[in-house]
């Protein structure tokens, strides 16, 4: 019984770190939109003061 | 008074049950063992130099307390006690117990180990592929996932179970954290196979890739100027968004977060001085602290639980079972990119930064001397370290609920 709750466990949690790895991926390409968006700077270019 | 009582490590030795004295002679050669081994940089040396000799001295410095027919104790650390009146003798009388009640028991070792890590870490390269990078990584977590029910199924509670498939996330801090607050009873001895079994994992993953992966597949050249360049501007803004973001969905591995994120912060804020804080003084201090107290707690009465010999076999279980799966993520991946892919990249996301993305950068260097992949291996490697405190978050603020 308590196995296979723990199999349940197990899949639910993949399941949710595969979410949150998405998620956070996808936040980072979300940043890096934000920060060149309407940008002529090049990807790695800091616009300066 | 006899002769023996100037000599109480020996006399303890020989009028404690045998087992445990034997326990207590085997555990001595191992820390000999384990110095040994650090000194020749065959494991590493800045945990397992302190640990050993922690763990020679706590076996051999056993003496009785008071009167001869009192228990035999040592004047290291006393880890069991929960009593505040006894706690408070301790206190005065083991000369470790505030550095592990005031440390080891909250987290905050742990916690301070992580600001070091996240203040020499590089994210430049989770933050250019970070698909790939999240996707390894999360791959590298197939220990961690899978040995929770293969632990249940062994015998162990469910808390115990969760304790020790984090050790498939290879992030000693993470198997602290986790342990602490999940089942106590095993901490001490899952945190010295934890970091243990990470110093083998740069011994043993050469093996295991060899098994796994063709020695074609090895050597494939990846085209470093595909990574594109990343501004400080932008990890700092991933830093701060992502640490308010991931406490929020897990507020219990909000202090974990909080000690990695403001590492990396303060490094792309380019403010020096904490920099070199965080990096010096408080990661070696801690590292220090972590790996001599950890010897000190590995007393013969600890080592003799029944469940060690489980926690031996599963921890090794969990970190086999993270890099089968990290390289079956890298096979994976290879199948699906359109540009060259070297496998070897997803072993990486087992998080033991950097020692598996130079495991990677080893095994592809044997088989292709053209062979360049550390770029592409700090992502996932970075990565993995994210995920496993993701994990640790879930099994910590999950676990006690789901097994009610």
């Amino acid at each position: 019984m308590v196995v296979a709750r723990s199999v349940e466990f197990a899949f639910i949690a993949y399941g949710l770190l595969l979410g949150i790895a998405l998620v956070v991926a996808a936040m980072i390409k979300l940043i890096y939109w934000a920060v060149h968006r309407g940008s002529k700077t090049q990807p790695g270019e800091d616009k300066g003061a | 008074m006899s002769f023996w009582d100037f000599f109480e490590g020996l006399h303890t030795l020989f009028t404690q049950q045998w087992d445990t004295s034997l326990v207590r002679v085997l555990l001595i050669f191992v820390g000999f063992l384990l110095i040994y081994l650090g000194y020749r940089q065959t494991l590493e040396p800045l945990l397992m130099i302190p640990m050993g000799i922690g763990i020679v001295a706590v076996n051999a410095g056993v003496l009785y307390f008071e009167a001869k027919e009192a228990a035999a104790g040592n004047l290291f650390v006393a880890p069991l006690i929960s009593d505040p009146i006894e706690l408070m003798k301790y206190l005065q009388l083991d000369f470790l117990q505030p550095v592990y009640n005031f440390t080891f028991s909250n987290g905050l070792i742990a916690c301070l180990v992580f600001m070091g890590i996240g203040a020499i870490t590089d994210i430049d390269y989770l933050i250019a592929k970070p698909w790939m990078s999240m996707m390894l990584a999360a791959g590298a977590e197939l220990g961690t996932i899978a040995t929770l029910p293969i632990a249940v199924a062994s015998g162990l509670t469910p808390k115990e179970a969760a304790s020790v498939a984090l050790v498939g996330g290879a992030d000693g801090p993470v198997v602290l954290f986790g342990s602490i607050r999940l089942a106590p009873q095993i901490f001490v001895p899952l945190s010295v196979v934890a970091y243990v079994y990470l110093s083998l994992c740069y011994a043993c993953y050469p093996y295991m890739i060899k098994g796994l992966v063709p020695k074609s597949k090895r050597g494939i050249k990846m085209d470093l100027k595909d990574i594109p360049k990343i501004s400080p501007g932008e990890k700092f803004a991933f830093a701060t968004i992502a640490c308010g973001v991931l406490s929020l969905l897990f507020p219990m591995g909000a202090p974990l977060f909080a000690s990695f994120f403001v590492g990396v912060a303060v490094k792309e804020a380019r403010i020096n001085r904490y920099v070199e804080l965080l990096s010096g003084p408080v990661l070696y201090g801690s590292t220090f602290f972590l790996g001599f107290t950890l010897g000190a707690l590995l007393s013969a009465d600890i080592i003799m639980n029944s469940t060690v010999a489980k926690l031996l076999g599963l921890g090794m279980l969990a970190l086999f079972l993270s890099g089968v799966g990290g390289l079956a993520a890298g096979m994976i991946w290879m199948k699906f990119s359109k540009k060259p892919f070297n496998p070897l990249v997803g072993i990486a996301g087992v998080s033991c930064v950097p020692t598996t993305a130079k495991v990677a950068q080893k095994c592809a260097f044997e088989s292709n001397k053209l062979a360049m992949i550390t770029p592409y291996a700090m992502g996932p490697n970075v990565a993995g370290v994210i995920t496993t405190a993701i994990l640790g978050s879930i099994y910590v603020g999950i676990v006690p609920e789901f097994f009610k």
